[in-house]
């Protein structure tokens, strides 16, 4: 008996999410939703309700044949720790040693095909994870080249996604294959949420009561979309609207042509629902909130600006097509407001004799301190990519090819077993056999055996943070970027990534997310906001944040490299009090725990001239626990030396 | 399993019409809308594989991957050696595998038969033994025989390695790729297997330079890099939009409306293939072309080389037996963007400085005919 699900109808609020929801329901090649809003458990109780409301239909491509109609779709979750294995598939062994036939075991990607396929915290999934899922998505199959088997297997799924906006967007390759993002709040009223504990209290007292309550309601919805599916074909749209989607997205700064394409099935498909055979501008307005809007780059910079530019009037809709709901959400989400102030250029201001020969002592003293704590037990993390007969410290013993080894031999130690068979018995205790047991149908012996040898690639993320505040704001910042830039050109060598942070008056933000990418770090770096006052609490803090998030998705090491003439005055909890200076002073010792206990290197890069510099500097990087480096107007080459030397990377 | 997918490849005889990924109807390449660099690159690389395949970097959504699934609809079918595994060419003696090369000293002769270009992906998630090919483990189980099965390498010879993400492949990937694309071919040790077989394909990779860097040595290898950004015109947009909504509503039906425009461009790959050979580049343009590079300061002669090949193939698709100054102006870019030392903190992009320099050299009234490519 298939379980009770909570019923879709008996979700309260989160109406931008079940709009959604629905147009998925009734236009599968939208490919799947991004819910960015919402709380945990509210976001798995849609998708599984989701999953009873959407049933298989022939008519459709993407369902298989084989399963019968008015099926509710399983949700198949996949975790954010799979492996390629788990997610494409391997050899079946157990099978292909009982039977002799290879046998293909698929893997999660396979077995979501003509399902929902459900992805908590999408923005968490590793780099590799998010390729393989991109790839099913445009194909919608996985070829499955691996460890001796290759195959093709059907996956064509409905993709369902939460991520928590705060914790970062969504892989952009991901996000490009998902028609539908919502990713504005919609703060539901007490009286809302109430409700919504009372149902769900229901529901887990008696799941069958909650559903017959609902029953009508999402009989209803049910039917909606039955009958939605089957205008969807009819619907018509004019050639003036679809200018106008293209139109929106080239506004908005929307990149490729995906987008468009989905935001004329989400405006088709709403009109669907609604019950029209022709689109108007209702379905525009909400294909431009749930597909465009989402993936905006820029934002135009006025209404006016969009409405003179172009000779169709009826385009008002477009550039500022959002509900009064989420319209403020977007502003604070625009990218433009903070861009404006000030432009930055890279500046490689002239080395001074002495500062050169600081950092070379700097380097020094650094190389020698460092690496020990990350010498990681490379032979047992990491990437499985091939296997090697030797064993190295707690290896893991690679099955397949430790059956691939043994293999060729199998006839001849069948013949020899029943010759041997007492011997063994004998000897089993020993060195002899380490397998062979009678029953076991395929005889392994000690030198067959492969070690499965990984590759621990993730590298080191380096977290730039930079002082934007102030005067120098301008030199720290060039210096920054220039390092940056000699970061990355070495990061394919050593899979290592970048980050930017700038900080200045009230808070720090994160301008370049880890990235290993120089044309975006460019593209970003190129107008940088400066001025204000010096939280470098803020700073500090936001870089922990990106460490611990990154080390989720896989890189493991971070280093923090923090920009600034060392003078903080504004602390987290703004309270301007006198003991303002303590409370910053007292905050930064705390952090530099923190840094310690998160095993983040991490170097301060004094950017004061000698003149003016009071040791603030040196004691700020005393209290974080880091290393000192004085660099003063020196050139991103000196400053891009001083990190690497003083990077925790094992073998350099 | 691998006996099935070896089919879709190994199947010889049909028509290109025919050609399918289990039914699914490919975007066909004529409909794709504007990119018009991106596709001359791989119609050129087509016509001379030699050239060296082609890396298409761009936006995401742009319609790379696209182009790419749709060029192999146009490719002309070739002569394969009856039943073997690599699909040896029979007019190439030396570069055919040890079965054929067997065959052909016994029997003096080779049976032939008529086949697809393989045009074969290679997943990221791809092991290295499947790429290169390891011990076959059916065969080692039921018959206790250590027989090498072949690879995706292998499946590759004398067609097209497609790498979708190619800036994401791991590095021990890009090793083999490396190894197999310098010499031709794929030479396997491991698990007790010792093999060496004919690797010749025409690598083609595509990406989004945002998402990483491309390892250098790899980068070289390719011979063109087109890089393809968002169109930004208001009609062409407004006409991918509709034609993939076509498209998708009735994929059949769309693509034989596209028939004899993909007629019409199969003719002139075929035609330009043929040409090739006859195709002269006299000294004088040879020499502009030396005087570009050098002028650039690109390292090495695959520079050159590059350009000099795809001017003489874009003069073939063209049906001109002489290549060029226009020719060689307009696959210059795509043949040295990548090849230009790169400096990090240089604001020109390499392609404004590609193009200042071929403005010195070749004189204006050369290019007046800028034609489209169709």
């Amino acid at each position: 008996m298939r379980q009770i699900r909570f019923p879709f109808a008996a979700v309260i609020g989160h109406h931008a999410e079940k709009r959604a929801l629905l147009l998925l329901a009734v236009e599968p090649q939208l490919r799947g939703v991004l819910i960015g809003t919402v709380g945990e458990s509210t976001k798995i109780t849609l998708a599984k309700a989701f999953g009873s409301l959407v049933t298989r239909d022939h008519n459709r491509e993407w369902e298989p044949a084989s399963l019968s109609a008015g099926v509710e779709l399983d949700i198949v979750q996949l975790p954010i720790s799979i492996t390629d294995d788990g997610l494409l598939g391997g050899l079946e062994l157990e099978q292909t040693i009982a039977t002799g036939k290879r046998q293909v075991s698929p893997g999660l990607l396979a077995r979501a095909h003509g399902r929902v396929l459900y992805v908590a915290n999408v923005n968490l999934l590793e780099a590799n994870t998010v390729t393989h899922l991109a790839h099913a998505l445009d194909s919608r199959r996985v070829a499955l080249e691996r460890e001796g088997v290759s195959a093709i297997h059907e996956s064509d799924f409905m993709f369902l996604g939460t991520f928590n906006a705060a914790e970062g967007e969504p892989n952009a390759l991901l996000r490009d294959r998902i028609g539908l993002i919502v990713n504005s709040k919609a703060a539901s009223s007490p009286d809302e949420a109430a409700e919504m504990i009372s149902r769900t209290f229901r529901f887990e007292n008696n799941p069958f009561l909650l559903a017959e309550d609902f029953a009508f309601e999402t009989a209803e919805i049910k039917s909606a979309i039955e009958t939605a599916r089957a205008r969807l074909p009819r619907v018509s749209v004019s050639n003036d609207q679809v200018r106008q989607i293209a139109l929106v997205a080239m506004r908005l700064g929307v990149e490729g042509n995906r987008a468009d394409v989905f935001a004329l099935k989400a405006a088709r498909a709403n009109a669907a629902l609604a019950g029209r055979d022709v689109v108007n501008e209702d379905d525009l307005i909400v294909a431009i909130q749930l597909v465009l809007a989402p993936r905006a780059t820029t934002l135009p910079s006025s209404k006016k600006g969009v409405e003179r530019d172009e000779d169709s009037p009826a385009q008002e809709p477009a550039g500022e097509g959002q509900t009064p709901e989420n319209g403020d959400d977007r502003e604070s989400e625009s990218l433009s407001g903070s861009i404006e102030d000030l432009l930055l250029q890279a500046i490689d201001a002239r080395v001074p004799e002495e500062a050169l020969s600081a950092a070379q002592r700097t380097a020094r003293t650094a190389r020698a301190g460092t690496g020990k704590r990350f010498k990681a037990s490379s032979s047992t993390r990491g990437k499985y990519v091939s296997s090697v007969t030797r064993r190295n410290r707690a290896a893991r013993v690679a099955v397949d090819a430790t059956l691939r080894a043994a293999a060729p031999f199998q006839l001849g130690r069948r013949g020899e077993r029943k010759s041997t068979n007492e011997r063994l018995d004998k000897n089993k205790r020993h060195a002899g056999s380490l397998i062979d047991v009678p029953a076991c149908r395929v005889s392994i012996q000690p030198n067959d055996l492969r070690f499965k040898q990984f590759k621990h690639r993730s590298g080191i993320l380096f977290i730039l943070a930079v002082d934007s505040s102030g005067s120098m704001a301008l030199n720290r910042m060039g210096q920054a970027k220039g390092a940056l830039t000699r970061l990355l050109q070495q990061a394919y060598l050593h899979r290592d990534k970048v980050s930017l942070i700038s900080f200045r008056g009230a808070g720090a933000e994160v301008l370049l997310a880890p990235t290993r990418s120089v044309d975006l770090a460019k593209r970003l770096l190129d107008a940088l906001p400066a001025g204000g006052g010096t939280p470098l609490s803020a700073g500090v803090l936001k870089a922990i944040d990106l460490a611990r998030s990154a080390r989720v998705r896989g890189t493991a090491q971070a280093m923090l490299v923090l920009f600034t003439d060392g003078r903080a005055n504004v602390p987290l909890r703004g309270d301007p009090t006198p003991a303002r200076a303590l409370a910053i002073e007292d905050e930064l010792k705390r952090l530099g725990a923190l840094l310690g206990s998160e095993e983040i290197t991490s170097v301060v890069v004094d950017t004061k001239s000698r003149f003016v510099s009071n040791g603030e500097g040196d004691a700020l990087a005393r209290m974080l626990g880091a290393r000192y480096v004085y660099l003063p107007r020196s050139d991103a080459a000196m400053v891009h030396r001083a990190i690497v030397s003083a990077a925790p990377r094992e073998n350099r | 399993m691998p006996k099935k997918l070896n089919s879709k490849f190994a199947a010889g005889g049909g028509r290109e019409t025919k050609r399918s990924t289990s039914g699914r109807v490919v975007f066909p390449f004529t409909a794709i809308v504007g990119q018009d660099e991106m596709k001359l690159a791989l119609i050129l690389s087509v016509i001379d594989p030699n050239i060296g395949g082609v890396i298409i970097m761009g936006h995401r959504g742009t319609g790379k991957s696209t182009a790419v699934r749709a060029l192999a609809d146009l490719l002309p079918p070739i002569k394969k050696v009856k039943g073997c595994v690599y699909g040896c060419d029979p007019g190439r003696p030396n570069e055919l595998c040890n079965e054929c090369a067997t065959t052909l000293s016994a029997n003096g002769h080779l049976q032939t038969e008529r086949g697809l270009v393989p045009v074969v992906d290679l997943p990221l998630g791809a092991t290295e033994d499947r790429v290169c090919g390891t011990l076959d483990i059916e065969r080692a189980l039921v018959e206790g025989v250590k027989t090498f099965e072949p690879g995706l390498l292998a499946r590759a010879n004398r067609g097209f390695l497609y790498i979708d993400e190619v800036n994401l492949l791991d590095d021990h990937l890009v090793d083999v790729l490396l190894d197999s694309a310098a010499s031709g071919r794929n030479v396997v040790e491991r698990e007790g297997i010792s093999v060496s077989h004919p690797a010749r394909f025409v690598l083609v990779g595509s990406g989004n330079p945002e998402e990483g860097e491309l390892r250098p040595q790899l980068l070289d290898r390719f011979g063109l890099y087109t890089q393809i950004t968002t169109i930004t015109d208001l009609d062409q947009r407004v006409e991918i939009i509709e034609s993939r909504e076509r498209f998708d509503a009735e994929p059949v039906a769309f693509r034989s409306a596209q028939t004899p425009e993909q007629d019409q461009l199969r003719k002139l790959i075929a035609r330009g293939k043929k040409l090739l050979h006859r195709v002269g580049v006299n000294r004088d343009l040879l020499r502009v072309i030396a005087e570009l590079c050098v002028s650039l300061k690109v390292d090495g002669h695959r520079g050159e080389l590059t350009i000099a090949r795809a001017a003489r193939a874009l003069a073939a698709f063209e049906g001109r037996i002489t290549a060029s100054a226009d020719h060689v102006e307009r696959v210059a870019l795509m043949s040295l963007r990548h090849r230009l030392r790169r400096d990090p903190l240089e604001t020109v992009e390499s392609s404004a400085r590609i193009e200042q320099a071929i403005s010195q050299l070749i004189p204006k009234p050369a290019s007046a005919g800028l034609a489209a490519i169709r």
